[in-house]
């Protein structure tokens, strides 16, 4: 039962031919689905349909697709919305969760950066009596530097291949298997999503996560590489062994 | 042209307030061929002559010329290419580099030079049976006795045809068998193939078979004795 487009009540039985899941419970308790013509019937609006929904891949595309649309049906369509006017909630916390994974990637790459400093430091800090060895035999305090330059490139290029191969194998299980949030299930509802994710992750992402790693492994491999280059021979060979 | 020349040579150690003086106005020169050994106690300024000789550490005032070369006139660049062509060092703790075998420690000597794979590995192996370590060369440092080491650190001393060789205390580490076995390959490397040595050491061993007996106190040469063959 329900009101048409007259304002008239309406009412009709319809036989259940099926029932449906969906990722949000919420959803299944508040849609049915009808043929086309019989909602028509029913609203008494015949040959009239008050919405239609094209589905794309791409968030940001979705106001160009709209306005395509709109363009493409011409007077037929009153109002072409893409998906963030509709729902503005979800919009903006898809702009807040970004915000919060550009400090999440800040603050783990500022942590990698550390961790990466602190590893060359110690070997700066074993090879002392090496570095200092090779300083006295004639080796350029720029030669040594390069050296300790090109170790960090690459340890570097391993770690990248390796953390990339791994982050991409958990990325492919997680985006076949899902990753099961049900235990925050309900608060996950209330933004319209589902309680299992399924991952993915574009070349353009990994090839970004991995060049930023390596540019970053480069960099703070700069300050350890010039404390070798300083190294004093003297001192470093009356080192114990 | 003396190998080495030395003139009003002096070096200070600055520690906080502390002025420590190591070399009080040294006068020398160290002429193709010698076999010298710089004795004197603990503090009298040995090491730190042998490091200004080596371009290791600069003066506070007066120069070091090594070929001719003044060295405080030469950039640090030019200090590393000086020591890696035309110094050879033989420290008292071998100071090879662990990670490669003996051969390797005398061929990078020759590829810091940019000399060839073949030929560095040819004349690494014939200086390495030159110094008495024919089966041993293709082991690492630490699978080799300390006798053993000190004969690779003496082959990568020489390996590439330095100007001088400066071995600092190099019988310290060794027992009295091997340091005389040592002591003698260093004197048949001066005689046969005209090697200049120049030693710091307190090891009566080293100060017997010295052919030049420097002697200096409290940062002086207090004695130059040459002696015969």
């Amino acid at each position: 039962m329900a009101y048409d487009a007259n304002g008239e009540v309406a009412s009709q039985a319809f036989r259940i031919l099926g029932t449906f899941r969906a990722t949000v419970e919420a959803y299944e308790k508040a849609t049915i689905y009808v043929a086309l013509d019989d909602a028509q019937k029913f609203f008494a609006t015949p040959g009239r349909v008050t919405e239609i929904v094209v589905a794309g891949t791409d968030l940001d595309a979705a106001s160009r697709t709209a306005q395509a649309t709109q363009a493409a049906l011409g007077d037929e369509v009153t109002t072409g919305r893409a998906w963030d006017a509709l729902e503005p909630l979800v919009a903006q916390m898809i702009d807040v969760s970004r915000s919060s994974m550009g400090i999440f990637y800040g603050v783990f790459y500022l942590a990698m950066a550390f961790g990466i400093a602190n590893t060359f430091l110690m070997i700066v800090h074993e090879r002392t009596r090496e570095l200092g060895v090779l300083l006295a035999l004639g080796v350029t305090r720029g030669r040594v530097m390069a050296m300790l330059l090109f170790e960090a490139l690459f340890v570097s290029a391993i770690g990248s291949v390796i953390g990339g191969g791994v982050g991409v194998a958990i990325n492919i299980y997680y985006g076949r298997v899902g990753m099961d949030l049900s235990f925050a299930g309900q608060g996950m509802e209330m933004l319209g999503l589902g309680s299992v994710i399924h991952t993915f992750i574009t070349p353009e992402e990994l090839a970004g996560a991995v060049a930023t790693t390596f540019a970053i492994s480069i960099v703070v491999a700069l300050y350890p590489a010039w404390k070798a280059g300083r190294v004093s021979p003297v001192q470093a060979i009356r080192m114990q062994a | 042209m003396s190998v080495v020349e030395i003139k009003g040579l002096e070096k200070t150690y600055v520690n906080g307030n502390v002025r420590v003086p190591a070399l009080r106005g040294v006068d020398l020169a160290i002429e193709p061929g010698e076999f010298t050994v710089i004795a004197g106690p603990s503090g009298s300024g040995k090491s730190t002559l042998l490091n200004l000789i080596g371009a290791l550490d600069v003066p506070t005032a007066g120069t070091v010329s090594i070929d001719g070369r003044d060295l405080t006139t030469l950039s640090k660049k030019e200090l590393s290419e000086l020591r890696r062509d035309r110094i050879g060092f033989v420290f008292q703790a071998y100071n090879l580099i662990p990670v490669l075998s003996g051969v390797e420690n005398v061929e990078f000597i020759l590829m810091i030079q940019g000399v060839g794979a073949s030929e560095r590995a040819e004349r690494a192996r014939a200086i390495l049976h030159r110094v008495g370590l024919g089966d041993e060369m293709d082991r690492r440092p630490v699978d080799m006795s300390g006798g053993q080491q000190q004969r690779v650190a003496v082959a990568r001393a020489i390996v590439s045809k330095p100007a001088l060789v400066l071995a600092d205390e190099p019988t310290a580490n060794l027992d009295s068998a091997t340091a005389l076995d040592l002591l003698r390959l260093m004197a048949e490397l001066n005689e046969k193939d005209g090697v200049t040595f120049i030693f710091s050491s307190h090891d009566q061993k080293v100060i017997d078979g010295a052919r030049r007996l420097l002697t200096l106190r409290d940062g002086k040469i207090v004695e130059d004795e040459r002696r015969a063959g």
